[in-house]
């Protein structure tokens, strides 16, 4: 390492030299010629490590709430008028976390290659990244993605009331993965009633709500069940 | 000399029907997504193949419906700026690797190549679900650095500048280098300027699977305004469900701005080099 | 590392070590830590329904390898590269050597066969399955008859291929010709005046010259041949009786992983596919130093 600084001193002595001779102009031109390249890095390099370091310091990264909702043609993504109903009911403080609502996504495990396509594959990568608290979609759809087990076992929940409570919406699947279940695994909510369909207009037919399987937040899911169910915000 | 004259004007015309019958195999889908884009929509699911012309009239509205019904200047600009930055990231990284690759002896060189190659081996799929949590942790969605991130280095670009380099004549290199020109030195004002139409190449790929990118921006970037074209009209595609013209109208809009940056690009570089360089 | 070497040699690898670095660290990051997560995955039972993983050693590779599936997802992929290949490469060296010519409206072809790269790929998808169309297709009614193009198991591989070659054309032209400027004038002057016709000329000149292009050309279309996804995804469905068939083995992971969420065996399906790569890799670097021409 002293090597090369040593060697770096020298070049640009050497270098100096070579420029002294040169009038102002001059030195521009011979640096620019030999060095623009150099120049540039640098330029590039330092501005690309600010804005990195900007955002890892400065940007909302958390979520408190992330849903999807398949296959509607309503304005229902971030703030639509859903979206700031629910940010009041829940109380979210917006400026902390973020709460996500992607309603640009069409697919449909019940229809041949419905799931040939990006927005399936977005699905999964928010799924996995556990960054998926809610899917709502069409009944039939909702079973074919509990089939393939990227839904919340019901039953695993850490707040079982709340599943004796809406016991007569569940919805069952069967796995595709039969040594984890020979019996329909409950998987969902049906939610035709729900706002969703009646005040929003997401949905014209049944629809039903899912729980990302990786989800660490349980309690924004099931508030938002709440939500859509027309309850009172019990404070 | 009449008769070698009549032979290279029979030759010519041969290659135009050659050319020809091939340009019109290519064209098939291009024209029909823009004819498709004029039909009503009743004629458009029409399955006869013989009904290829809009019969009830031309409907151009159905481009002005597409173009109302969105932004399509911010879906340009996102776009273009994602385009821009990962063609200089690709070029930059690939030629200065290219180079080490192709030219220069240094230790572990095999191997570090051999990763190169493994790279394009694996279907990009599983890359998704990792890159976009590398985004999501450092506070990245919905950013042009998140476009950007896949396409920060390049491994097919690598592999084609590599060879590139390697094209180029020896003794170019050895008299430079007798002459105390350093490694960079050579790279920069010698070699670099020679490959310019594997960079070319290069660029246009870049630019046309960065375009094509329907997957990445959509998962990174879900707000309209800072998504770009392809996945923006991918919206469209949902809202619109069966309406294959103003689908096909939204894909033909869409394709335009890339047909003319390949027509700037081959004019400036391609044909520029044709006429100074190799003519048969 | 640097011992033995003289100063010279020394400094040339110092270099060359600072000109990968960049490129090298991208990769580590943006693809070497996904593949070696995948390769851990392989060994694992995916959790379902929120579940951990449970580890199971090698049984997903046993599965994998005993599963006649996989080896008819293997041979339908070989298929596939063998018609899209050597056809894709041979069309386009063709058309670009014609167009490196002076020839009226030679950039009006280049933009044309540059076209279908940048179509919306549902464009290019919905105009095949409308040509190949058993009842109204264009095909069929051009020539009276009545070949179920894409669901008849033993021609839709076929027609796979075709819609495969056709979309490769533009790509592989454009690299040819990226390789052909390179090419310097001088070698073709002295060839005319020493009256070579233009087929010696181009066996001559232009084939060994052009060799480390073609091999490039070569070695990444078999890579991009053999992981085939996007084509059958579109193109086919789950009801096509011919799927079977035809599905690569990018297809059928896409189909455990993603569809069925059994990625600990999608994963294996992968490092499998990787491994068959590689060894075909392997043999064509060797060959290389065989069949490139080197000045």
């Amino acid at each position: 390492m002293g090597n090369l600084i040593i060697r770096l001193k020298k070049h640009f002595a050497s270098e100096k030299e070579k420029i002294s001779y040169l009038d102002t102009k001059g030195k521009a031109a011979y640096i620019l010629h030999y060095y623009w390249l150099w120049i540039l890095g640098i330029c590039f390099g330092t501005f690309l490590v600010l804005y990195i370091l900007l955002h890892v310091f400065f940007t909302v990264k958390d979520y408190w709430f992330y849903a999807i909702f398949a296959n509607t043609t309503a304005n229902a993504g971030n703030h639509s008028q859903l979206w700031e109903d629910f940010v009041e009911y829940a109380g979210y403080d917006t400026k902390e976390k973020k709460v996500e609502m992607n309603a640009t996504a069409y697919f449909d495990p019940s229809v041949s290659g419905g799931t040939n396509n990006s927005y399936y594959q977005m699905f999964v990568a928010v799924t996995e990244a556990k960054d998926l608290d809610v899917l709502v979609m069409g009944t039939e759809g909702l079973i074919g993605v509990g089939s393939s087990g990227r839904l919340r076992d019901l039953r695993d929940l850490e707040d079982p009331s709340f599943l004796e409570e809406y016991e007569s919406r569940i919805i069952y699947c069967e796995p595709y993965n039969e040594e984890y279940s020979q019996e329909p695994v409950p998987v969902g909510f049906d939610v035709s009633d729900s706002l969703l369909v009646t005040k929003y207009h997401l949905y014209d037919v049944d629809c039903a709500l899912g729980i990302g399987a990786y989800t660490t937040r349980e309690e924004s899911a099931e508030l938002f069940l709440e939500f859509i169910l027309g309850k009172e915000r019990e404070e | 000399m009449e008769g070698a004259e009549a032979r290279a004007r029979r030759r010519k015309i041969l290659t135009h029907i050659v050319l020809i019958i091939m340009a019109f195999i290519m064209l098939v889908p291009f024209a029909w997504m823009v004819l498709t884009a004029l039909k009503t929509n009743q004629e458009s699911i029409s399955v006869n193949p013989f009904y290829i012309f809009p019969a009830n009239g031309w409907h151009w509205e159905n481009f002005a419906t597409v173009w109302k019904s969105y932004n399509f200047v911010i879906l340009y600009k996102n776009t273009i700026l994602m385009i821009f930055f990962r063609v200089v990231c690709a070029c930059l990284t690939a030629t200065m690797a290219g180079y080490a690759f192709g030219r220069l002896k240094f230790p572990f060189k095999n191997a570090l190549f051999a990763l190169v190659l493994i790279q394009m081996m694996v279907p990009a799929q599983i890359f998704i679900i990792p890159q976009y949590l590398m985004v999501s942790k450092i506070g990245m969605l919905n950013t042009t650095f998140g476009l950007v991130f896949p396409g920060l280095v390049t491994a097919f670009g690598t592999y084609l500048l590599k060879t590139g380099y390697e094209g180029l004549p020896m003794e170019l290199e050895e008299a430079a280098s007798i002459d105390g020109c350093s490694v960079p030195g050579r790279f920069l004002h010698i070699m670099m300027p020679l490959t310019r139409s594997s960079m070319v190449s290069l660029g246009i790929f870049t630019a046309v699977f960065a375009f094509k990118d329907l997957m990445w921006p959509m998962i990174v970037c879900s707000s309209a305004t800072t998504t770009t074209l392809s996945a923006g009209l991918a919206k469209m595609q949902g809202q619109y469900g069966s309406e294959y013209p103003t689908m096909m109208a939204a894909a033909t809009l869409a394709v335009l701005p890339m047909v003319i940056i390949y027509l700037i690009f081959q004019k400036q570089f391609v044909e520029g080099i044709a006429t100074s360089g190799g003519k048969l | 590392m640097f011992k033995n070497m003289t100063p010279k040699q020394k400094n040339e690898a110092k270099w060359g070590l600072l000109f990968v670095a960049p490129t090298m660290i991208g990769l580590a990051i943006l693809n070497f830590y996904p593949i070696f997560n995948t390769i851990y995955q392989s060994f694992f039972k995916t959790g379902d329904f929120g579940k951990g993983n449970k580890f199971v050693g090698l049984a997903n590779y046993s599965k994998v390898l005993s599963s006649p599936e996989t080896w008819q997802a293997f041979l339908n992929t070989i298929k596939y590269a063998i018609i899209e290949v050597p056809f894709g490469i041979v069309i386009a060296l063709i058309l670009a050597v014609l167009l490196n010519k002076k020839l009226a409206g030679r950039s009006i072809y280049r933009t044309i066969f540059f076209l279908p790269m940048v179509c919306a790929p549902a464009a290019v998808a919905m105009v095949w399955k409308w040509l190949y169309n058993t009842q109204f297709g264009l095909i069929n009614n051009v020539f009276h008859s009545n070949i179920a193009w894409i669901s008849d198991p033993k021609i839709a591989w076929i027609s796979i291929g075709v819609i495969g070659v056709w979309s490769i054309i533009g790509y592989n032209m454009v690299l040819f010709i990226g390789g052909l400027q390179e090419i310097p004038g001088d070698f073709y002057e002295a060839a005319s005046i020493d009256g070579a016709s233009g087929v010696r000329q181009f066996f001559s000149i232009t084939v060994p010259l052009l060799s480390p292009t073609t091999f490039f050309i070569v070695q990444t279309r078999i890579i991009g041949a053999l992981t085939i996804f996007d084509l059958m995804f579109m193109v086919m469905d789950k009801t096509n009786v011919a799927l079977k068939s035809v599905q690569s083995v990018v297809y059928l992971f896409y189909q455990y992983a993603f569809t069925n969420g059994n990625k600990g065996y999608g994963a294996t399906l992968v490092v499998a596919l990787l491994i068959f790569i590689l060894i075909l890799t392997f043999i064509l670097q060797k060959l290389e130093k065989r069949v490139v021409y080197h000045n």
